[in-house]
């Protein structure tokens, strides 16, 4: 920086500090605005808040939920070593007929529908003839309502926000609470679904964060008070990071954002970055020499921290901005809050924070010593060693890497490349009742995963014999495909109805039996309310066909549409009528299919994300620095610390998923703060210096900063492993880990090839020769 | 949302058995297009006798009935039965007025089941008259009741047997599709089912063309003309009061009956004018 700039930003920053009260008093106002909005933050983990809004696919699960409704699936299962034993279908009776009372929530059990068909029928005083009626068909079998050794109580939940999810679910948790602390005469009670992991991880991460954020602030507490020792200097700092967060969860308020599962990192973020930022601004602060006074130390403190803060905070903030190309809504909404809550970080620093340093008289080194003095004797000791052992350092790290790297993305025909992990039950503690009800009842039924095959025709498409007839066969072609575990469709119901009337559990042969059939469906669905899910009945143009699966990657999902296509082809030569519902392969759409594309759509965005966000860091770095070497060596310790970190995910056996794929991103956004810092002073007194001048310089000025940065930093977020989520947990662990890998790589390898890149030697084993060229 | 039955009831037939009426009960009830099958409707009939009984005083149980969609199987029936008392269809009614000696002594009133009156409806916009329609295709409930369909519902103007190309549906909604789609040129519909036509994509463009006189309700009769004024009597009282009463009002929901009241007679009259005999 010239020293007309210095001179410059020094006037500015003594300006802000003698408006002091000025500044204080705009972000009272500030936080005035911000914090109403930044209660009303709220907390969904549903699919229509993991990926854009401009999705096809999304679009397309919409459009079908308009024209079929939008319910939510919860599967309570109840195992019994004798179903039809008459005490099992007593307490399973009773239970049905306490879900059926819960308003917002339909019953669809193989007992309901007993007590439909046969209205004066008594299922306990006669189990034979229930099972008689049960068995008598493959239909329910088929459909995972009962088994050998259970019964599956599929419930519909017609709920439009989480305050009505909250209360069905809420409601069903009474119905079956008895049963599920003693289940006889069941040997089990298990509930499933989509709403209950939603619920799961929406109660997890909120009552989470009020749990682990007090764990990171006692953190920060003791880290200050252990560096400065001053609890005004403390206050300051605390004060300053809660007014930073308070503005950007203001901010996502203000848009109408919500966090989900990902974005809920945002505050946590930012919290780091803004005390990272401050630490470099205080550390540099007390450092004042005895000879300058406290406001001309400030000043330049302020001025001296200005370029390297305003590029590392910056180049976070456009890194994170890099997060935008992501198709997947959370990780592109936490870029952006990420990139603003940053600008708020910059600005907060630089005005708010000196303004307190000025009102409590944080106390320099002149008043009171800080710790780690022996930083001092790191700084004698650094450049010799890195120097001896720059070959080892440098090679060591670049062989780490390319592990690293080799876990990440494979190696062909050797490693295959790392995981992805897409289903939600991922996200469950595996410990919880949850997470093992889940894979359970996985085991049991023919899958949980479910797509829909969406027909649309004319008006009236479905009121002609032929196009149901068709319509059964393609039905029944489907459930053939190995990979459906059942198929259900406007057929099945009337299959179902037609069994129930005794009429046996297939469609009539005959032409005017099946035209009749055809032709009062309008009257059908007034009897069974089930057949109104699966028919628009405006129209009656459009059906579809659910598909139960055990699929929930997204390549799967794209082998089965082909599949779906070939089949629906095969069945239009047999069944041409179905040609009036279209000739192009059936749409397939689905809140399970959209899970899946997001994790699908994880690598990309790791990939497309993280080259952004390296090309604006090294556009950064090219501005800032104008030494070549520097632009190249500023990125190996991020890069060490972000390919070693998947090296150790792979060998421990963590999983990339949609907390986990941002941990590249995060930790570069963050880590590279220390890179900048270290340059900056490194090209300082390098430049017109020696190497050993400049690495000591910078260890003296900047390594106290990142060693306690990335402390503050690694221990930070090393408070959100205590969470009960596995991503979240993973995601602190391995921030923590990266950062702390990025801090070693700072005092070792990029010494090392500082001094390999500049052939220079320590000024003790320089010869007279050496000294001379 | 109310709910209703789009499809007017052609024929909800009460059959009782002169000796069952003359002491032991031998009940058949017979309904058609009131939604479903004979099976499933079973249970909503089996509960309509037992009320039926217990108010008139016939023993328990002893009442029959059955539920039948088409005409075909009315007519099986009662040839079969010989049933005594029937809620049927007006075009039913008259048609078989005389061959089966029927009597009506009550009517249905109900806002799901009866249409008081009835449209030709059409797409086409070169449609503007019945005589446009000549040899053209007419989706009707009325296909197997052409004679009333001629006579009272179209008062005479043509001979609809001859006239269009009939085809008979379970739906009146299926007629509108099938003129929305082009299957039919012609449908006919009540008020509020040409209302909820035009809520289907392209329905908009549906219109009448015709408008019938207004229609009788649907009847509750006595076969064989041979009931004893007395058991007309408890049959008329026990009906009328049936769904007003705590325990029938039930009953009368799920069949969408408001309630029973007596024959209008005006439109009655004026409908078996025009039918002719």
């Amino acid at each position: 920086m010239s020293a007309r700039s210095e001179v410059f930003l020094q006037k500015a920053f003594r300006y802000i500090v003698a408006k002091r009260w000025w500044v204080v008093g705009i972000y009272a106002v500030l936080l005035g605005i911000s914090i109403p909005f930044a209660i009303r933050v709220d907390q969904d983990n549903g699919i229509d808040r993991l990926i854009v809004k401009e999705d096809p696919d999304f679009i397309a699960t919409q459009n079908f939920a308009r024209v079929f409704g939008a319910s939510e699936f919860v599967v309570l299962f109840a195992e019994a070593d004798d179903p039809y034993a008459p005490d099992v279908i007593a307490a399973v009776d009773a239970l049905d007929r306490r879900l059926s009372a819960i308003p917002k929530v339909a019953s669809n059990s193989i007992l309901s529908i007993y007590h439909r068909a046969r209205p004066d029928a008594d299922p306990v005083a006669d189990p034979g003839a229930f099972k008689t009626f049960a068995t008598g068909t493959a239909l329910f079998g088929q459909q995972g309502m009962v088994g050998d050794h259970f019964y599956g109580l599929p419930l519909i939940l017609d709920v439009r926000d989480g305050d009505q999810r909250e209360e069905a679910l809420k409601a069903i948790d009474a119905a079956t609470a008895d049963l599920i602390a003693s289940p006889a005469p069941l040997n089990a009670l298990r509930k499933v679904g989509e709403p209950y992991v939603n619920s799961y991880l929406n109660e997890k991460t909120s009552s989470g964060g009020m749990r682990l954020f007090p764990v990171f602030g006692g953190f920060v507490i003791l880290l200050c008070w252990g560096l400065y020792r001053s609890g005004r200097a403390l206050f300051a700092i605390i004060i300053s990071m809660l007014v930073n967060v308070a503005l950007c969860v203001g901010y996502i308020g203000i848009v109408g954002g919500t966090f989900t599962i990902v974005s809920v990192m945002v505050p946590m973020t930012i919290m780091v970055t803004c005390l990272a930022t401050l630490v470099y601004i205080h550390s540099r602060y007390v450092e004042q020499p005895p000879d300058c006074t406290v406001d001309d130390h400030q000043a330049f403190a302020l001025a001296n921290k200005f370029l390297p803060c305003t590029a590392s905070v910056f180049a976070s903030a456009a890194g994170f901005a890099a997060l935008v190309v992501s198709d997947i809504r959370p990780i592109r909404e936490m870029g952006v809050w990420l990139a603003i809550g940053l600008v708020f970080t910059w600005l907060v620093s630089f005005t708010l924070f000196p303004a307190l340093q000025k009102i409590l008289h944080t106390p320099t080194q002149v008043e009171r010593k800080t710790s780690a003095q022996w930083f001092e004797h790191v700084a004698a000791w650094m450049p010799p060693v890195t120097y001896r052992w720059r070959w080892t350092t440098v090679l060591l790290a670049l062989a780490m890497s390319a592990a690293g790297a080799v876990a990440l993305f494979g190696l062909p025909g050797v490693v295959a490349p790392m995981k992805i992990l897409t289903d939600p039950i991922d996200y469950v503690n595996s410990d919880s009742q949850l997470y093992k009800d889940t894979r359970r009842v996985g085991e049991l039924m023919p899958g949980l995963s479910m797509s829909e095959v969406w027909l649309k025709g004319k008006v009236g498409s479905l009121n002609q014999p032929e196009i149901l007839t068709g319509l059964d066969a393609f039905q029944q072609a489907l459930e053939k495909e190995p990979m459906v575990g059942s198929a259900v469709g406007v057929t099945t119901v009337l299959r179902m109805m037609r069994y129930i009337g005794g009429k046996g559990d297939v469609l009539p042969q005959d032409p005017d039996e099946m035209a009749t059939v055809a032709d009062s469906l309008e009257t059908a669905i007034r009897q069974e309310p089930l057949l109104s899910r699966f028919v628009d009945t405006k129209d009656m143009a459009q059906t579809h066909i659910t598909l139960v699966t055990r699929i929930n990657d997204f390549p799967l999902w794209l082998e089965l549409d082909k599949r779906v296509a070939d089949i629906w082809a095969a069945t239009l030569v047999k069944h041409p009528a179905l040609k009036e519902l279209g000739t192009d392969a059936p749409q397939m759409v689905g809140a399970v299919r959209l899970q899946s594309k997001v994790g699908h759509n994880l690598v990309p965005t790791l990939t497309e994300s993280f080259a952004l966000t390296v090309a604006i860091i090294f556009s950064v770095f090219l501005v800032v620095f104008r030494n070549g070497a520097a632009r190249l060596m500023a990125m190996i310790p991020s890069l060490f610390a972000i390919l070693v970190m998947f090296g150790i995910m792979r060998l421990t056996g963590m999983s990339l998923n949609v907390a986990t794929i941002l941990i590249a991103s995060t930790v570069l956004g963050t880590s590279e703060n220390d890179q900048i810092h270290f340059f900056y002073h490194f090209l300082e007194k390098k430049n017109g210096g020696t190497t050993e001048e400049g690495l000591r310089h910078t260890t003296l000025i900047a390594g106290r900063s990142i060693f306690f940065a990335t402390l503050i930093n690694a221990l930070g977020f090393l408070a959100f492993a205590l969470s009960d989520l596995p991503p979240i947990r993973q995601f602190a662990i391995l921030a923590a880990v990266a950062f702390a890998l990025s801090m070693i790589a700072d005092f070792t390898a990029l010494p090392g090839a500082l001094w390999m890149v500049f052939k220079d030697k320590p000024d003790a084993l320089k010869t007279p020769a050496d000294a001379k060229a | 949302m109310k709910t209703r039955i789009l499809a007017p009831v052609v024929a909800i037939v009460l059959f009782v058995s002169g000796a069952a009426v003359a002491g032991p009960t031998d009940v058949a009830i017979n309904v058609t297009r009131l939604g479903g099958d004979t099976v499933s409707a079973q249970p909503f009939v089996d509960r309509f006798l037992r009320h039926v009984e217990s108010k008139v005083g016939w023993a328990a149980g002893s009442a029959k009935g059955a539920f039948l969609v088409s005409r075909k199987d009315v007519l099986a029936y009662v040839a079969d039965t010989k049933p005594g008392i029937g809620m049927i269809e007006p075009g039913l009614y008259f048609e078989m007025r005389k061959a089966w000696g029927l009597q009506a002594i009550l009517q249905v009133e109900s806002s799901e089941l009866v249409s008081p009156r009835l449209h030709v409806v059409v797409k086409d916009p070169a449609i503007q008259t019945l005589d446009d329609l000549k040899g053209k295709r007419l989706w009707t409930l009325l296909a197997d009741t052409p004679a009333y369909l001629s006579k009272v519902v179209l008062d005479g103007k043509v001979d609809a047997g001859t006239f269009f190309t009939l085809k008979q549906i379970g739906q009146a909604l299926r007629g509108a599709k099938a003129v929305i789609r082009g299957d039919c040129e012609a449908t006919i519909l009540d008020d509020e089912q040409l209302a909820k036509s035009k809520e289907v994509t392209g329905g908009t463009e549906l219109r009448a063309i015709y408008s019938s006189p207004p229609l009788p309700s649907i009847p509750i009769v006595s076969f064989g003309g041979n009931m004893k004024p007395a058991d007309r009597e408890t049959l008329v009282k026990a009906f009328t009061a049936m769904c007003a009463s705590s325990d029938g009002a039930s009953i009368c929901k799920e069949m969408h009956v408001g309630r029973f009241v007596p024959l209008d007679a005006t439109v009655f009259g004026a409908a078996q004018k025009r039918f002719g005999d």
